[in-house]
C-alpha cells in the first residue's frame, strides 16, 4: 500500500493514500465554540468549510508547533466527497510504498479495541502506525456530534 | 439494460411523469367543465405520448391501458360518449396505475401490475354507445364542414378554373413514421395548389392522431391523374381515391361557427402546447447547479485575491481588467442564484387531486383555489414545504370544513372554499392556507390545554386569544374528538411548526370562529443566500441574520445594571436582559470595561428579547451559508459557516438555540 507518512510528537504515522485528496499549508482558521479541544476550527478550502483536527491534541503527545513545516494533510472519508476533514500534522515526511507483509495487525490494548489504528507498518529505520481516517471522528469524545 | 437504454429511462420516466400530471389536471378541469374541448385535447394528446413513449421504451401494460384510454378520450372528444363522473373516476383509477407501473419502473421493479379490470370497464365505456357512433361516423363521411372562409375560397377557385379534389391517402400500416410521410403529403400538395382543408386536422395529423388514412382537400390546376402521380412517389403512401365533390354537400352556416371556434382552438392549443415544451426542456440536475454554485464561490474568492494584488502591489494597468472581473463574476453568480429558483407551481399541483379525493371521501363539497403558482422559491425549500402543506390541507379538510348539510343550516354557501395562496414579500414567501369552515374554538383549545397539562390554569389566564390559538403548535395536542385516518393521527400541528422552522420560516394561525382559519407560513426566498450583520468577537467575525435583529445600539458601562446577577439596560424604558456573546460562545471572558463603550445589537426569539454585547459592528453584507458538514452539524448556537469577500470563514449564528 502506498502512505503518506507525518510525524505526530516523535512517532511517525500514517493515512493510506487513497484516503488522501491533498497536503496544503496550514492556513489561519475560525475557531468554533462547544466543541472538543482537538477540533481546531474551519478552514476555507476553495469554498468548501472543511473541520480542522489536531491529533496530537488527541493523541495526548506533544503538541504541533505552528511553524514552516506544519501542514494540513485533506482526508476524503467517504467516496462522494462530502465529507472532508484537514488534519493538522507537524510534517509531512514522505511518500512510502509499503508491501502488505510489513504491515501487522494493531495489537489490543487492555482489551480496548484499537479500531483507530488501521494497522502497524515495520520498516527497517522505525515503526509507523497507520491510522483509519473513518475512526477519527467516530471515536467516543464525539457522540453528540456525530 | 445497456448504457443507452439507461439514459432514456431517465427521460421516459421523467416525461411520463409529466404527461400524467398533466392528465391529472386535464381531468379536474374537465369534472368542472366536461364541454371543455381544450383539455380534453390536451389530455388526449398526453396520453398519446404517453403510449408512444412506453411502447418504444417496451411497457406494454402502461401502453395498452393508455392505448384504451385513448379510445374512450376520442369517443368523448366526437361526443359519442357523455362525459359522466364514472368515466371520471374510471380516469382518476386509470391515471393512478399508470402512476403506480411508472413508479414501478422506477424502482427497478419489473413485476407486472394487472390493468385487466380497467381495461374492462374502459371498453365497455367506449362501446355504450358503438350503434350511434357508426352512423355518427358515416354522416361524418358524407358531410364535410366548410367554414365561411373556406367555402369562399373554394367557390373563388372553381371561377377560376382550379379544380377541387378531394384526395383520400392511405399510408401503409408498417410505416413508422406516418407524422412525417403525410408532412411530405402535404408539402407535395401545397406546391401543386392549395389545401383547403384536411380531415383530420393539419394539427391532428402532425400529431399523428389519425388511423392510416386521411383526406385532404385541395384546389389545384393539375389534373387528377397528375396529382395521383405526384403523391405515388412518396413512400408508403398509396392514393386511395380522388374525387371532385360539389360545394352541394358544403353544410349551413350554423354549424360553421362552431367549427371556426373549433380551429381556433387548435391554434391555441398548439400555441400553448409550444410554450409548454420551451418551458420543460431544459432539465439540469440539482447537483450540477451546486457543483457550478460551487465554481462561482471559488471565482470569487480568487477575484478577491487578485484584488488584493492589485491594490498591494500598485498595479494600475490591473485596474479595469480586475473591474471587469469583479463585475462578470457578481452577475454569474447572480444567474446561479436565480437559476437554483423553481415555481412552487410544482409542489402545488399535486393539490387539487388530492383535495378533490379527499372532499370526495369526506363527503363534503369544497371549491379549491390556488393562487401564485408561479412565486418562485428556492430548490431546497421547494423540496421541504411539500409535507407541511399536505399536513394543513388535511386539517383544514377534515377538522375544519363542515359538510354541505351543516353549512346550510348555519346560512352559509353550501359550497366551501380551501384557498392556498402564495406570493412574495419583500425577501420573503408568504404562503397562505385558509378555510372558511368552523373556525377554532377558543374555549376547546383553552380545556385541551388544560386536560393535556401543556400549561396551567393561570398561565392560560394571562395569555391573549391570540396566544391560546398559538397553543395547537405545541406538541401533543389534537382538537378532533373522534380520530379520522386523514390528520388526527396524532402527529399533530407541532410537526408543522418543526419543519417550517427548520427553514428558518415562521407559522402563525388566524381563526374566527364560525368563518373560518388561516394559517399563514412565511418562509426565507432561499436559504443559500442571507442578509447578515457581521460583528467581532474578540478577533473572530461572526454573522448574525439580519431576519433575527430588531436593531443595534451603543451603551456605555454605567448604563449596565445588575439584576440577580443578570445584566440589562434600560433601552426606551423597557428592562433588556444583555449576554456577552464570548460568553454564549465559551470564548475566555473579558471583563467590562468601564471607560468603553459597547455595541449591542438586539435580537429576538420568538417573544423574546435580548441585547448581545459585541465588540465590533463590521456591517452588512449578502452571506452564503456554507454547511460545516456532517461532523461539525449540530452545534448549538451554529448555524453554518460563511465565506467572506477575504477567504475567511466567518461562523453564523442562531439565535434559536445560542441561548
Amino acid at each position: 500500500m502506498q502512505c503518506v507518512l507525518f510525524k505526530l510528537g516523535n512517532e511517525f504515522c500514517g493515512f493510506d493514500i487513497l484516503n488522501v485528496q491533498e497536503i496544503v499549508r496550514s492556513q489561519e482558521h475560525t475557531k468554533i465554540p462547544n466543541v472538543p479541544e482537538f477540533i481546531e476550527g474551519v478552514i476555507n478550502l476553495r469554498g468548501k468549510v472543511i473541520p480542522v483536527l489536531n491529533l496530537a491534541k488527541k493523541f495526548r503527545t506533544i503538541p504541533v508547533e505552528e511553524n514552516e513545516s506544519t501542514r494540513l494533510i485533506v482526508l476524503n472519508l467517504d467516496d462522494t466527497q462530502n465529507q472532508q476533514i484537514a488534519i493538522k500534522v507537524a510534517e509531512v515526511t514522505e511518500v512510502l510504498t509499503i508491501p502488505e507483509e510489513k504491515v501487522d495487525q494493531a495489537p489490543e490494548f487492555k482489551g480496548k479495541d484499537n479500531t483507530i489504528l488501521q494497522g502497524i507498518a515495520k520498516l527497517d529505520d522505525k515503526l509507523v502506525m497507520i491510522i483509519n481516517p473513518a475512526e477519527i471522528i467516530a471515536a467516543e469524545e464525539l457522540p453528540e456530534l456525530t | 439494460m445497456n448504457m443507452n437504454m439507461n439514459e432514456y429511462l431517465n427521460l421516459f420516466l421523467e416525461e411520463s411523469r409529466e404527461h400524467l400530471q398533466n392528465i391529472n389536471e386535464g381531468l379536474l378541469k374537465l369534472e368542472q367543465n366536461p364541454q371543455d374541448e381544450e383539455t380534453l385535447n390536451e389530455i388526449f394528446r398526453s396520453a398519446h405520448t404517453l403510449k408512444g413513449m412506453a411502447a418504444t421504451m417496451g411497457y406494454e401494460n402502461i401502453a395498452e391501458l393508455t392505448h384504451k384510454m385513448e379510445n374512450l378520450l376520442s369517443k368523448l372528444r366526437e361526443f359519442e360518449v357523455e362525459f359522466t363522473s364514472e368515466i371520471g373516476d374510471l380516469f382518476f383509477k386509470c391515471v393512478d396505475s399508470l402512476d403506480l407501473m411508472v413508479e414501478k419502473i422506477a424502482s427497478g421493479n419489473n413485476e407486472d401490475h394487472d390493468i385487466s379490470d380497467l381495461v374492462e370497464l374502459l371498453i365497455y365505456y367506449e362501446q355504450q354507445d358503438s350503434s350511434q357512433r357508426n352512423i355518427l361516423e358515416q354522416d361524418l363521411e358524407e358531410n364535410i364542414d366548410f367554414n365561411e372562409f373556406e367555402e369562399k375560397l373554394i367557390t373563388q377557385g372553381l371561377n377560376n378554373n382550379f379544380n377541387f379534389y378531394k384526395i383520400t391517402v392511405e399510408i401503409a400500416e408498417d410505416c413508422v413514421m406516418k407524422g412525417v410521410r403525410a408532412f411530405m403529403v402535404f408539402r407535395s400538395l401545397e406546391e401543386i395548389g392549395e389545401i383547403i382543408k384536411s380531415i383530420p386536422s393539419t394539427q391532428e395529423i402532425e400529431d399523428e392522431i389519425f388511423d392510416n388514412e386521411f383526406s385532404v382537400f385541395i384546389l389545384s390546376k393539375n389534373s387528377s391523374q397528375e396529382v395521383k402521380e405526384l403523391l405515388g412517389n412518396i413512400t408508403d403512401v398509396t392514393v386511395k381515391e380522388i374525387i371532385s365533390p360539389s360545394l352541394g354537400d358544403i353544410p349551413e352556416t350554423n354549424q360553421l361557427e362552431q367549427l371556426a371556434t373549433k380551429t381556433d382552438n387548435n391554434t391555441k392549443n398548439k400555441k400553448d402546447n409550444l410554450n409548454h415544451k420551451l418551458s420543460q426542456t431544459v432539465r439540469v440536475d440539482i447537483g450540477k447547479l451546486d457543483n457550478l454554485m460551487n465554481l462561482v464561490g471559488e471565482l470569487v474568492i480568487n477575484k478577491t485575491r487578485l484584488e488584493q494584488i492589485y491594490k498591494t502591489n500598485d498595479l494600475s494597468a490591473l485596474n479595469e481588467t480586475v473591474e471587469q472581473i469583479d463585475r462578470i463574476t457578481s452577475e454569474l453568480q447572480n444567474v446561479v442564484m436565480n437559476v437554483r429558483m423553481v415555481p412552487i407551481d410544482q409542489v402545488f399541483n399535486r393539490f387539487p387531486r388530492m383535495v378533490r379525493d379527499l372532499a370526495k371521501e369526506l363527503g363534503k363539497d369544497v371549491n379549491f383555489i390556488l393562487e401564485g403558482k408561479e412565486t418562485e422559491l428556492d430548490r431546497t425549500v421547494i423540496d421541504e414545504i411539500g409535507d407541511p402543506l399536505v399536513h394543513l390541507i388535511r386539517n383544514s379538510l377534515d377538522h375544519g370544513v363542515e359538510t354541505s348539510t351543516e353549512r346550510q343550516r348555519k346560512g352559509k354557501d353550501p359550497t366551501a372554499t380551501l384557498k392556498l395562496i402564495a406570493r412574495q414579500e419583500g425577501n420573503s414567501v408568504v404562503i397562505v392556507v385558509e378555510d372558511d369552515g368552523k373556525g377554532i374554538s377558543i374555549e376547546k383549545v383553552k380545556n385541551k390545554a388544560l386536560e393535556k397539562g401543556l400549561c396551567t390554569e393561570a398561565e392560560i389566564e394571562q395569555m391573549d386569544p391570540e396566544g391560546i390559538l398559538n397553543l395547537i403548535f405545541r406538541a401533543g395536542f389534537s382538537t378532533t374528538e373522534e380520530i379520522s385516518d386523514l390528520s388526527g393521527r396524532g402527529v399533530g400541528l407541532d410537526v408543522v411548526k418543526t419543519k417550517i422552522n427548520s427553514l428558518s420560516g415562521s407559522v402563525m394561525v388566524e381563526s374566527q370562529e364560525g368563518e373560518g382559519t388561516r394559517f399563514t407560513i412565511k418562509l426565507p426566498l432561499t436559504l443559500a443566500i442571507i442578509q447578515a450583520l457581521l460583528v467581532k468577537v474578540q478577533q473572530e467575525v461572526y454573522a448574525i441574520p439580519l431576519a433575527n435583529i430588531d436593531e443595534t445600539t451603543i451603551i456605555g458601562e454605567s448604563n449596565i445594571k445588575n439584576i440577580q446577577d443578570q445584566e440589562v439596560m434600560m433601552l426606551r424604558g423597557k428592562i433588556l436582559p444583555l449576554l456577552k456573546l464570548e460568553k454564549a460562545l465559551e470564548l475566555p471572558l473579558s471583563s467590562w470595561d468601564m471607560e468603553k463603550e459597547y455595541f449591542v445589537v438586539v435580537v429576538r426569539k420568538g417573544n423574546q428579547q435580548v441585547g448581545l454585547v459585541v465588540n465590533e459592528l463590521i456591517g452588512q453584507q449578502e452571506i452564503v451559508i456554507t454547511s460545516l458538514g456532517k461532523l461539525l452539524s449540530g452545534i448549538s448556537g451554529i448555524a453554518g459557516a460563511a465565506i467572506l469577500g477575504d477567504g475567511k470563514v466567518a461562523l453564523i449564528l442562531d439565535i434559536g438555540t445560542l441561548f
